[in-house]
């Protein structure tokens, strides 16, 4: 399913057209094109100048120290920092050709389309079924309780849960451990059909056996969904990813794109000498 | 800071360092005993030994510290390389034990022309020693110097080799044995040049098969 959003006059294409410049990385064709982006926190810098297009049916990894402003980067995609006091965005982010900063686009729309996991499990405090029903209901899909139950029990599937909660989808999402809450949130964002997912460091705080299937649930439902994974741990990115963003600070602590390529070249012949230094431990 | 991973890099290091140690000094036994008329197997053999035992603790050091430490980038690259150096110098060593072996099975070789072994032995030589110090410094300047070696020691041998099958001159068992030494010269030159390339992969990344094109 693509974005569908009525525009009031035909600037938007000129401006897809014109996002077409820019870092390019991946194969195929690119869902996610982000140019001239800076982010401003209560007019402080946070990123500047931020130039890079995401392909379709890819995990891309966004990595660089703290404070180098991947977050930033990733909430800019899906209008999650409107959310933030003190937030200013410029420049333009472009999904699937429409710019998700103008005028007439709703960002409650475009959050839908680009699904996102944090850090930490965020269950609604409901039931199993209830989480993952939440945004079928909150976006009014007139949907018959079996085809709820099914989608439902899809994204489940998909997020490599149904087989352990099968039999208590009545159950409070607290009763859940710590990651298959995390799976849980997954499935609560696979549940309304996103074309994107964005996952703000989804195992910070699961242990390496959930981490491992976090990972794995990744990897099989990627011929699906367009992911975008900031990480902190550069061993899941190599691990996980099919392409991978470096991030770093510059001498202002401005959040700048320094490298990015196959994860592959990134992680086995870096470019750039504070991309090696990075990712071997020598700086961050 | 140093990184826990330094430690065991520096071990790798060493160990690579002794084995070019052990194995120009391998060759440089093999060939002086050939040209002298002088039994050295069992001192080359000793060399080949050791190398073959640095050769399996690099093997296990190097897949260790993978393991363990899951290496990226140089890092990575140096390990990698230092696997199939360590392959390179095992080789080397085996080489020369063929060379030091080749004279005791053929014996007196008082009678034959020994030059090309002579010029042969003495470009492998400086071709090792050069090798070892790009390896160490990571020099590929030096690595492609060795590396232009190389051309000279095929030479040698298809000189040698076409000569055998013109002319008839010699006796044939010092055909044997010119021809065995050059051609266990000519793969020591060989294992020399991947050395080299693995320098140029340590330092730019190129892969080692693609680094002489």
């Amino acid at each position: 399913m693509s974005l569908s959003i009525k525009t009031n006059n035909g600037i938007l294409q000129k401006e897809a057209e014109e996002a077409q410049q820019g870092l390019s990385i991946g194969r195929g064709s690119h869902v996610i094109e982000i140019k001239s982006l800076s982010v401003r926190y209560w007019g402080k810098p946070a990123i500047e100048d931020i130039n890079i297009s995401f392909s379709k049916n890819e995990i891309t990894a966004i990595i660089g120290p703290s404070g180098c402003g991947k977050s930033t980067l990733l909430r800019s995609i899906n209008r999650m920092n409107d959310l933030i006091p003190g937030a200013k965005v410029s420049g333009e982010v472009y999904f699937n050709g429409v710019n998700v900063y103008s005028r007439d686009v709703d960002p409650v729309l475009i959050r839908s389309r680009i699904g996102m996991v944090f850090q930490r499990p965020n269950p609604f405090p409901f039931s199993i079924f209830d989480n993952v029903a939440f945004g079928l209901r909150v976006n009014g899909l007139k949907l018959s309780k079996e085809e709820l139950y099914q989608r439902v029990r899809d994204a489940l599937v998909k997020a490599a849960l149904w087989d352990e909660v099968k039999d208590r989808l009545d159950r409070h999402a607290y009763s859940l451990s710590g990651g298959q809450q995390q799976r849980l949130c997954i499935a609560r964002a696979l549940a309304v059909d996103p074309e994107v997912l964005l996952l703000d460091e989804p195992t910070v705080s699961l242990d390496p056996i959930s981490t491992a299937k976090i990972e794995s649930l990744l990897r099989s439902i990627k011929n699906e969904y367009t992911i975008i994974l900031v990480t902190h741990n550069m061993l899941q990115a190599a691990r996980v990813s099919d392409y991978t963003v470096v991030m770093m600070p510059d001498e202002r602590m401005v959040g700048r794109i320094i490298e990015a390529g196959p994860t592959k070249e990134i992680f086995t012949n870096p470019k750039d000498k504070r991309t090696e230094d990075y990712i071997s431990g020598r700086i961050g | 800071m140093s990184r826990i991973l330094d430690i065991g890099l520096k071990h790798l290091t060493e160990l690579v360092s002794e084995m070019f140690r052990l194995s120009i000094s391998a060759v440089d036994t093999a060939v002086s005993g050939l040209l002298e008329y002088r039994s050295v197997q069992e001192k080359v053999y000793d060399a080949a030994k050791d190398l073959r035992g640095l050769y399996e603790e690099v093997s296990d050091i190097a897949t260790e510290l993978i393991a363990r430490y899951q290496p990226v980038a140089r890092d990575l690259r140096y390990i990698r390389s230092c696997m199939m150096v360590s392959y390179d110098l095992f080789r080397v060593g085996r080489y020369a034990l063929e060379i030091s072996r080749s004279s005791r099975m053929l014996g007196s070789l008082l009678e034959c022309d020994l030059s090309p072994v002579r010029e042969a032995g003495n470009i492998v030589r400086e071709m090792l020693k050069i090798t070892v110090e790009a390896f160490r410094d990571l020099d590929v300047g030096r690595a492609r110097e060795a590396t232009r070696m190389d051309e000279r020691i095929d030479e040698i041998y298809r000189e040698k080799l076409k000569s055998i099958m013109l002319e008839r001159n010699g006796s044939r068992e010092c055909d044997v044995a010119v021809a065995l030494a050059l051609r266990n010269l000519e793969r020591i030159a060989d294992h020399a040049t991947y050395i080299c390339e693995a320098v140029e992969y340590i330092v730019a990344g190129h892969p080692r098969h693609k680094a002489a094109s």
